[in-house]
């Protein structure tokens, strides 16, 4: 008896000691899912602009190799220049006459350091096929660097606004770098996206300026930016750049306001305010290109090679473009603040007051600090009551659509807001938004939603929804591209009392179908 | 009777029966019929916002059990219509968010199962309703070749029926919408003939750059459905079947059907014709022989 009852007790604790075991060993390798979530690849792609790959392409983490190869150092894999500066490009022994030769350039080098370090007995990399070129699902992680005006200025502040340090030209006849000041350009000017013998390609001559300075100062001690992949390429949050409030102006001697003339032309002038322009871009390409020229050195009246074709006219009109002036406010309409309005407003995107909104004529632009007041007139003058819309009485109680506060937000935004209060002609021009295709003479009587839209469903005016529709479509509508939340439908109207649910239930109960 | 006599009255009856056709009192429903155009329903998923209100009014004109809208669960599976819901609404995530599609009966401009119903009861009325009646042989070959899986047995019943959406026939004779129309709150079914439907369908496509599929759904598939569809993303993603091709599927058995009755009566003819020939030969042979 005492026996089967030790040996009982043995059994329980020794699944007991396995369960426990199990839960440790678990709660170890969640740590280690942990560490591992937080190394990035990179995907290897610039062999893919020679052919279409015939293997899935390879998922490369840097940081890990970097943390391996600490002893080596960069050298171990990147190919140094006669100033001891690294080239970021891999492999060493890059042969790129074919795609067989930088197919296998690639292969040797990696599988040749896997194998030698595994004959060493030190941490080692896959040597298989299928280890590296193996489908692996990961958020892409890699942004753009993004280098903004707030990051120029941190550089321009490191280096004593020395723009030389970055900024150069090629002289051909010394064959060396020089720099001039003014003459200035966007890096992609010259460094374009597949590069030469050469022209280092933006990708080569990006990584080995700004990693190869960034190291130097490292070793020096002093202060300086990121050397590893995810200080500049991650994502927003993960990067270790400090924001600065107020981004000083980049400084190439541009005016602070231009008089936009042309004799030739039939329109009056405009007076651009270039250092507001600054601010709401954020680099000098956004409308300079990459050649940082002004806009009528490329493109003529009449259009030219070096513009593309694109006359002066289209440069500023061109609604497609985001580079032109036309084409850049048009997209601000899609911003969450202003897409409640303007999407509903297609058709009146541009009238024939807005020209003059910026051809104004004259040197100083008084308008500029807006057409809207801080004092609402319109409010003023609107009852405060809210409208109480009950189309929808016999399953909701009535909702309350609070007008005069609608508006209030409506004008706030607009005030707040520059661009809006250079093109919003009036406080008006916020009842629009809702009442949609109303004749601009009567902007203080714009009609009731039902003036239009009818009761019944019409089936010979499919494109103009019923007066139940529109309501939903123009509140949820506004709502969701304003990304205010409240697209629930008791969100707007409560449910009616209890006798609807109960009712609700009989008729549950009663539609069962009777099947005769 | 001369001739000049015979064609007045022949035109006199004509007029009269046209008149008695649009006369007050006669159904608006009858002459929207006869103006020989389908009608159907155009589903905009950019605006449906998976209310579930055309489940409901869909139950309560077709005297169907209620289903409870407020069960956000359901949208975790993809649903099938059933027996006693013809109309079901699901959830799908794409690449542009969650979208809702209701699903319903296509009403093909020449459906598989009308083709494929061996006693007609299974109807095309000629306003575009594809529609059951209770001569059913309860062979289920409708629910066999319908390519969007839609007419539906009730296995669960003594007398059982096929089930499907009829667009709401009885309705449509009563001069009044589909149901699930009428119910929509934001519109995003709209009820009219196929022709309007496509030119909305194309306006809203036309009109509103950058947010539609340029695709309507329905507008070639099986060779035509009065159910059309848009939507902001490839319809693929939205558990729409997109290997049905274009043409109708009753255009593949339409070559062999009309086959048979030529079958059935030529081949005896031949058959007869050459054995006589054959048999007359065999006489003559035996004839000389003997």
């Amino acid at each position: 008896m005492k026996k089967t009852l030790f040996a009982c007790l043995f059994i329980v604790a020794g699944a007991g000691v396995i369960l426990l075991f199990g839960e440790i060993t678990e709660l170890h390798s969640g740590v280690k899912k942990l560490e591992r979530s937080v190394e990035y690849s990179v995907v290897i792609s610039d062999v893919a602009p020679l052919k279409e790959l015939e293997e899935v392409p390879v998922r490369f983490y840097h940081d890990k190799h970097v943390s391996a190869l600490e002893e080596e150092g960069c050298g171990a894999c990147h190919r140094q220049d006669s100033n001891k500066n690294f080239l970021f490009t891999y492999p060493r022994e890059r042969v790129e006459t074919s795609r067989r030769a930088l197919m296998d350039s690639y292969h040797d080098s990696c599988i040749g350091c896997h194998d030698a370090r595994l004959a060493e007995e030190k941490s080692s990399g896959p040597v298989a096929c299928g280890e590296c070129h193996a489908p692996k699902r990961e958020k892409e992680w890699m942004q753009p660097a993004g280098f903004d005006h707030l990051l120029h200025y941190k550089h321009e502040a490191g280096m004593n606004h020395e723009c030389g340090v970055c900024h150069h030209d090629y002289n051909e006849k010394e064959k060396q770098l020089v720099y001039q000041e003014g003459t200035e350009s966007s890096c992609r000017d010259c460094h374009r996206d597949i590069g030469d013998p050469e022209m280092p390609s933006f990708r080569d001559a990006a990584h080995s300026g700004c990693v190869n300075c960034h190291m130097n100062k490292e070793e020096a001690g002093e202060k300086t930016g990121p050397t590893a992949c995810i200080g500049c390429h991650g994502e927003k949050e993960r990067r270790t750049i400090e924001a600065l409030v107020d981004v000083p102006r980049p400084d190439r001697n541009q005016p602070e306001t231009i008089f936009m003339h042309s004799d030739d032309a039939s329109m009056p002038g405009v007076s651009f305010n270039h250092k507001i322009h600054e601010n709401s871009t954020n680099t000098c390409r956004t409308c300079h290109h990459e050649t940082l020229n002004s806009c009528d050195q490329c493109h003529t009246s009449q259009g030219s090679i070096e513009g593309g074709g694109v006359t002066l006219v289209d440069a500023f009109h061109k609604k497609t473009s985001l580079k032109s002036c036309v084409g850049c406010h048009d997209s601000m309409k899609e911003e969450a603040l202003c897409a409640g309005c303007h999407s509903s407003m297609k058709d009146a995107s541009m009238s024939e007051n807005s020209c003059s909104t910026c051809h104004a004529g004259s040197q100083e632009r008084a308008n500029i600090a807006g057409n809207m007041s801080r004092q609402s007139d319109l409010l003023a003058a609107m009852p405060d009551d809210d409208i109480v819309i009950n189309v929808l009485e016999d399953r909701y109680e009535p909702s309350k659509f609070p007008h005069s506060m609608v508006i209030g937000k409506l004008l706030d935004i607009s005030r707040d807001n520059r661009l809006a209060n250079t093109f919003h002609k009036d406080e008006l021009t916020m009842c629009e938004g809702c009442h949609h295709y109303s004749s601009p003479e009567h902007a203080d009587q714009p009609p009731l939603c039902r003036s239009c839209h009818t009761i019944d469903f019409n089936p010979e005016d499919l494109g103009k929804p019923r007066l139940l529709a529109s309501y939903h479509l123009q509140c949820m509508g506004c709502h969701e591209k304003m990304r205010i939340d409240a697209v629930d439908c008791t969100s707007c109207h409560s449910e009616k009392g209890d006798d609807m649910v109960a009712s609700q239930k009989t008729r549950v109960t009663e539609g069962k179908r009777d099947s005769q | 009777m001369d001739r000049r006599s015979f064609l007045q009255m022949i035109g006199a009856t004509a007029a009269g029966v046209a008149g008695s056709l649009t006369a007050p009192g006669v159904s608006h429903a009858r002459s929207k019929a006869e103006s020989g155009e389908f009608y159907g329903i155009l589903v905009d998923t950019t605006r449906c916002i998976g209310c579930r209100n055309c489940e409901v009014a869909c139950a309560e004109v077709n005297g169907l059990p209620l289903p409870d809208i407020s069960d956000k669960s359901l949208f975790a599976s993809e649903r099938q219509t059933t027996e006693t819901q013809w109309t079901v609404v699901n959830r799908y995530e794409t690449e542009k968010g969650k979208i809702y599609v209701p699903k319903r009966c296509m009403h093909c401009n020449q459906a598989a199962c009308v083709a494929a119903c061996l006693v007609k009861a299974m109807k095309k009325r000629k306003a575009g309703h594809v529609t059951w009646d209770t001569n059913c042989l309860g062979c289920r070959l409708c629910m066999v070749s319908c390519p969007f899986d839609i007419p539906k047995f009730e296995y669960n019943s003594a007398l059982p029926e096929i089930q499907k959406c009829t667009l709401c026939w009885e309705r449509f004779q009563e001069d009044k919408i589909p149901g699930c129309v009428e119910a929509c709150p934001t519109e995003a079914l709209i009820f009219g003939t196929r022709r309007q439907l496509l030119e909305e369908a194309r306006r809203r496509i036309y009109q509103n750059p950058g947010v539609y599929n340029s695709h309507i759904y329905g507008e070639q598939e099986a060779g035509g459905t009065s159910h059309l569809y848009l939507s902001s993303v490839p319809f693929d993603q939205l558990g729409f079947r997109t290997d049905i091709g274009n043409t109708a599927y009753s255009e593949y058995s339409k070559g062999f059907l009309y086959a048979v009755p030529f079958v059935f009566v030529l081949w005896p003819v031949i058959m007869l014709g050459m054995s006589r020939a054959i048999k007359g030969e065999e006489k003559e042979i035996s004839e000389g022989q003997a």
